[in-house]
Order: C-alpha cells, then structure tokens, then sequence
C-alpha cells in the first residue's frame, strides 16, 4: 500500500491514510482556488489502492469551511471510495459536523443523496 | 461607526482570501451571536471571493460585507474580461428567472457534471449563493477598455433566522 500523507495548509486539508486500524481522514478547511489540482492526486491514489484497503476501513471527513469547487471535489472522491469498495460494505463514511451547523449537515444529506452511500453524520471532534 | 461594516481594496490572492475569510468568522460571530447559518452567510462571501480571484484581470479587488436593516449585503468588484463578464451576467441572469426547486435542481446536476473549468471553476459558486440567499444575486458589467470589463456582483442575505 503506498503511502498517503499530505499535510494540512492554510487553504488544503491534512489528507492521510493510516492502516492499523485502517482509516482514511481528510482534515481541515478546504478552499483552494482549484480543488480540482488538490484533489486528483487522492482520487488517483484511491483508483490505484482502493482494491487493497480493509473492508471495515473508516473515511473520515472533518472540514469546517470548504468552498463549492471542494464541494464538487469531494462529491468525486466518495463516488471513487464507492467504486473501489463496492463489494465491501463493512466500510464506514464519517462526516464530521459542528454543533448546530446547517451548512455542514446539508453537504452530508446532499452526498448521501446523490453518491447512494450511507454518510454517517458525527458530532464532535474526530479521535486524533 | 457602522460596527457591521468590513470594507477592503487591494490585492487579492489565496493568502488574502484565507485571511479575510477568518475575519469575517470573527466579525459575524462577534456581531450576530451563535447561530446554525453563521458559515451560510461566511460561505456568500467566500463564493464572491473565490470567483473574483478566479476570473480577475490583475489582483486588485474591492470587497465590503455590510449588516444593516436585518440583512447581510457583499459585493465584490474586480476586472474581468468580456467572456468572463458575460458568463457572469448570463448566470446571474438565468439563476435569476429559476425557482429555488430549480435552483436546486441545477446545483445537484453540475454538482455530478464531470470535471472542473479551465481556472479551476466548478460552475457550482452562483448557484450556491443562490442556494444561500434565496436568490438575491445581482451583477453589473461596465466597460472600460477593449475587452475590459469592470464587474460588481452583490448579495443581500436575510438574517431572519433563529439563533442557537
């Protein structure tokens, strides 16, 4: 499994893949001028390890702020995270959302909608 | 002193964005109090923003976030080039005749378009301010060179909603 650790910046989320237990978090605010460029080397790295991450592999995703360029980068990589686990179902999509956030919850039942996959809505800070 | 008012003229570039973005955290938390649709009306100014970065000839842009009279009003100004400016007045004006089910519609149909602009664009910004504000967008475009446009866009948001 190749190694994926991409750290936090001003405008980009910290992206890392950590195997034992296997969990797979983006963290962080996301608004870069191109969430396009930011996102595709991750969504290639999933094409390209999907088929070996662990069935019960957790996908955190904890993004205070991110801008609607992220919004449909994100969309494109839990339709990648679809494909590479379809034949898996014990994996697990968390969405982190801040107390009484309607923006963050909307984007949640936005994704569900439309990727068919169950997002898991979490309250509180994920475990570090 | 209008307490509810940030005005800014200068460069703008990603380092810019970031920090203004942070500052009106602070100012609408500090001035409107805690309340679930405090990165709603953030995230109208971050789209305003991100666009006018994107399709700006030059750096330079003005940017004032105002409260007043129960409403949250942004513009921005930059230069944009004559397809740029008209892409912008074309979406304002088609978002304009939809209803907000329309307008959600389209949101959910670009969302799943495949890939992004030639600057990085997801064709999504406009409709999300719609989204946000119940479709109070506005857009001018004034020529001032061969090719050269200046262009304002202004969103007024209602803040009657309830607070945490």
């Amino acid at each position: 499994m190749e190694e994926l650790n991409i750290a936090a910046t001003r405008n980009t989320p910290a992206v890392h893949y950590q195997a034992h237990p296997a969990r797979f978090t983006v963290s962080g605010n996301s608004i870069p001028e191109n969430a396009g460029n930011f996102y595709r080397p991750i969504m290639e790295w999933i094409a390209r390890n999907g088929a070996g991450l662990p069935a019960d592999c957790t996908f955190e995703f904890n993004l205070p702020y991110f801008n609607s360029s992220s919004l449909k980068a994100l969309y494109l990589l839990l339709m990648e995270i679809k494909n590479a686990m379809q034949d898996r179902k014990e994996h697990r999509i968390a969405w982190y959302v801040e107390e009484e956030d309607e923006f963050m919850q909307e984007a949640a039942d936005t994704f569900a909608e439309l990727t068919g996959m169950h997002i898991e809505v979490c309250h509180g800070a994920p475990k570090a | 002193m209008n307490k509810n008012l940030l005005e800014y003229q200068g460069q703008l570039s990603s380092e810019v964005r970031v920090q203004l973005i942070t500052l009106l955290q602070c100012i609408a938390l500090y001035n409107l109090g805690k309340r679930s649709d405090l990165k709603r009306l953030v995230g109208i100014a971050l789209e305003l923003l991100d666009n006018a970065q994107r399709y700006n000839v030059g750096s330079d842009v003005d940017f004032t976030w105002h409260i007043a009279n129960g409403e949250l009003i942004v513009q921005v100004t930059n230069r944009a080039v004559g397809t740029d400016a008209e892409r912008l007045l074309k979406s304002v004006a088609d978002i304009a005749r939809m209803t907000p089910e329309e307008v959600n519609a389209a949101f959910k149909q670009q969302l799943q378009e495949e890939g992004f602009g030639d600057k990085g664009g997801a064709g999504l910004g406009m409709l999300q301010i719609a989204r946000k504000s119940g479709n109070q967008i506005r857009a001018f475009a004034e020529p001032v060179d061969k090719d050269l446009f200046i262009c304002r866009s202004e969103v007024s948001a209602s803040l009657e909603r309830t607070k945490c």
